[in-house]
């Protein structure tokens, strides 16, 4: 009988040797979130076997607690669970879209029994657990003053953060995403303000004052300016028969929806569509810039001032451009200038060399005549001279 | 002393044509540029395609270099130089009528390289035929235009492309280019042999001081134009603006023109060996290039200046004596092959060059390593021509028909 424990012991023993029983290295940690925002918790597990993770929703207060397991995919789709198993046994549960719903306790279960899963069994015996508690809020009223600048040149905004419990560790103000430097600071107070003195295109944009809390709470001011539109020449030049571009950009917030190109004439204004004569002139347009690109020049009809207009919802913004057409030939005259002056620099080179030595070389034409042998003779003693003084 | 012709009423003459047609070679070939920006716009091609255009043509020029002198010594410089102008307007005139990027490369690029490769080479080496000892004045006085015609062309050329747009404009450059022409025209007959009509130039190439003058030039040009792209960036790297980085080039243009004429003049005095002159101004202006970064750090714009005003000095002060000192180690026979291999060879230090210290600044961060990299190149270049046979002689070899080859 002894012999039988014994050898169950050592038996015991050898399972027990190659196997350990599942414990947590790291734990999800309990947070805040806003509604819609998303939430992450992240448990992991060693064993040997590797252990199983589960992910279960803890409602209620003890002892009338109910357990939800959560799957991939519950909650409309807005829960996704992304476990791996190897070596150890990780597993993150991505909550999206929160609502206030989503608020409680959620646990994190591991077990590497080969018995867990039976039915029969008390479960709460062979799985280790984890809590973390995911609280939702809704988001603080933040008041903004004003909702919004329109065409003003300078403004004051402020954000007041009413309605919040959270401790606020400091505040900064972002301009289109960027932050701005000299509006960090760190006092706890629930109101903080922001001066534009000059407000330019440049400094039109969505502004945000961001509070520093958990989790930080942030609210838009938009700053509207009427578009700014230039063009990036005012002056083009184009050649008769070719294409001209005539380009014009616009900076400002909101950028131009609707851009617009004129003809100015003598009396009004006359306008280019694309589609109306397609094939002479070319719109190109985006938010920030616009090309008109007029084929097949001509210089009574084309030349002249045109004008590019963009509309946004606060206002319209026009610049002008002149075009210059100049004749295909009107380089022709200079040139024909500058090889006349050649030829006739030549020509007195050749007859003036012909009149000086007219025992030596003959004349040039074009493309070379031979050399004459009468020259060596009279050249024998130069180029003896030549040779020997070689520096 | 010398009792070769070292002058004349038509010496000076042909200074002046070369004077006229290098500032139409090189002064065109650096203001290129301006059209730079109309070809990106017209063409809607990147950057780095235009840029290929004015490579193209610096290569042509150098590569059809060592043809154009072959050229000269089978048929007559005068043509040769002739042609050269009519083929580098050419190149201007069809480029005039370019429908795409290839057309350009075809004629502003091959066609207009290969006529300044007919017209530089010639004409130094006709210009020299001239001169014994002042040989580095004359080519001092001749090159002086290549800094002055740039500052001349840039707003000339950006004036023409305003009235004419670039279609007009680069007729009007081609018909320029075409006064290259008389310049050659005023070349005459000179009295060389005419027995290296045998393609023996090639024969230079088993000649150790040959080689080792290439090897030496093909230094100095790996370094030489280090400053000329990057200094520019340089000043900007630490801090100054635009216009005081462009300044700085201004003011180095002008005192290489300087350079030239002063280093051209004082070398024809004849107190100092060719070669030894060569070496006083490259290693001079490598220790320059070095000092470069290194005053720019200081952070003074003053001490900047100073030094990039040595540098112009000093860079355009010895190519005045590189030419010169070709037909003391190949011979005045065969001056004019070995001219044109020269420019041959030293292109591939050109074409290393400024890639390589464009390369070490992204691979360190700053222009340091460049810059003393290239100033090294410059000095390298002087210990390799320190071993020239009879190097250190104080006098010039005695007047023979041989030279270095003893």
């Amino acid at each position: 009988m002894k012999l039988l424990w014994g050898f169950s012991a050592l038996l015991l023993c050898c399972y027990r040797a190659s196997a350990s029983t599942a414990g947590f290295i790291k734990s999800p940690l309990s947070q805040m979130k806003l509604i819609n925002d998303s939430a992450e918790l992240h448990c992991e597990v060693i064993g040997n076997p590797i252990p199983e993770v589960q992910w279960w929703f803890v409602e209620g207060e003890e002892p009338n607690e109910t357990f939800t397991q959560l799957f991939d995919g519950a909650r409309d789709d807005r829960v996704r669970i992304n476990a791996t198993y190897i070596a150890h046994a990780t597993s993150t549960i991505h909550l999206t879209s929160l609502t206030l719903d989503d608020s409680g306790t959620y646990e994190c279960r591991a077990s590497n029994d080969p018995d867990r899963n039976e039915l029969k069994k008390t479960p709460k015996i062979k799985w280790i657990r984890s809590q973390a508690n995911v609280i939702v809020i809704e988001m603080p009223n933040i008041i903004v003053e004003p909702a919004e600048v329109i065409n003003q040149t300078s403004a004051t905004l402020s954000c007041n953060l009413t309605d919040s419990t959270l401790p606020i560790k400091g505040s900064y103000w972002t301009h289109n995403g960027k932050v701005i430097e000299n509006s960090k600071n760190t006092m706890d107070s629930p109101h903080t303000v922001l001066h534009l003195d000059k407000i330019t295109s440049q400094s039109g944009g969505k502004y945000e004052c961001v509070f520093q809390t958990d989790p930080e709470v942030k609210q838009t001011i938009e700053v509207k300016t009427t578009p700014h539109v230039a063009a990036y020449k005012h002056s083009e030049h184009g050649n008769e028969k070719d294409k001209a571009m005539l380009v014009c950009v616009s900076h400002g917030y909101p950028l131009p929806v609707d851009w617009h190109w004129f003809k100015l004439e003598t009396d009004g204004r006359q306008k280019p569509i694309i589609n109306g004569t397609s094939d002479k002139y070319e719109i190109k347009s985006t938010p920030n810039k616009t090309s008109l690109i007029i084929h097949d020049l001509n210089i009574n009809e084309d030349m002249g001032e045109y004008v590019c207009s963009g509309t946004s919802e606060i206002g319209i913004a026009t610049d002008t451009i002149q075009l210059r057409v100049r004749s295909r030939l009107a380089a022709l005259w200079p040139f024909l200038g500058i090889v006349a002056e050649v030829i006739v620099l030549v020509t007195i080179i050749f007859i003036y060399e012909k009149r000086r030595k007219p025992d030596e070389v003959n004349d040039d034409d074009d493309s070379g005549s031979a050399p004459l042998k009468s020259n060596s003779a009279s050249n024998h003693k130069d180029k003896n001279v030549r040779q020997r003084n070689s520096n | 002393m010398a009792e070769g012709p070292d002058g004349g009423v038509w010496a000076w003459v042909m200074v002046g044509a070369l004077f006229v047609s290098s500032g139409f070679v090189f002064g065109l070939m650096r203001s290129l540029g301006v059209f730079f920006v109309e070809f990106v716009q017209y063409f809607e091609e990147s950057a780095q395609a235009i840029s290929w255009i004015t490579s193209i043509a610096v290569a042509a020029q150098q590569f059809f270099s060592p043809m154009g002198a072959a050229l000269c010594n089978a048929y007559d410089a005068r043509i040769v130089v002739m042609t050269g102008g009519c083929l580098a307007g050419l190149g201007f005139i069809l480029a005039s009528q370019a429908t795409c990027l290839a057309h350009l490369y075809l004629t502003m690029g091959v066609i207009t390289g290969l006529g300044w490769g007919l017209v530089f080479t010639p004409m130094v080496v006709s210009v020299m035929g001239y001169f014994t000892r002042r040989s580095a004045l004359a080519l001092g006085l001749g090159f002086s235009s290549i800094g002055l015609s740039s500052f001349i062309f840039n707003p000339l050329f950006q004036l023409l492309v305003e009235k004419y747009a670039w279609r007009g404009a680069l007729l009007i450059m081609g018909g320029l280019s075409l006064n290259i022409v008389p310049c050659g025209a005023l070349i005459r007959r000179q009295k060389q042999s005419k027995a290296p009509a045998k393609v023996g130039k090639l024969s230079v190439f088993v000649e150790r001081p040959f080689l080792t003058f290439c090897a030496a030039i093909t230094l100095f040009n790996a370094g030489y134009f280090v400053p000329y792209v990057h200094l520019v960036a340089l000043s900007r790297h630490v801090g100054f603006s635009e216009y005081q980085a462009a300044f700085i080039m201004s003011v180095t243009g002008a005192t290489d023109i300087l350079g030239r004429v002063v280093s051209g003049w004082s070398a024809a005095r004849g107190c100092m060996r060719m070669v030894h002159i060569l070496i006083l101004w490259t290693s001079l202006t490598g220790v320059f290039i070095i000092l470069l970064p290194l005053s720019s750090m200081s952070g003074s714009y003053p001490v900047l200046l100073t030094v990039s005003l040595l540098y112009g000095f000093c860079g355009g002060a010895l190519t005045s004596v590189v030419f010169p000192v070709v037909p003391q180690i190949v011979g005045v026979e065969r001056m004019m092959g070995a001219s044109g291999l020269v420019q041959l060879i030293e292109s591939i230090g050109g074409l290393l060059g400024a890639p390589l210290s464009g390369f070490l600044k992204d691979v360190t961060g700053n222009y340091l390593a460049s810059f003393v990299v290239a100033g090294s190149f410059l000095l390298l270049g002087c210990l390799i021509l320190t071993t020239l046979p009879r190097f250190f002689q104080c006098r010039d070899p005695p007047p023979s028909s041989e030279t270095f080859l003893g």
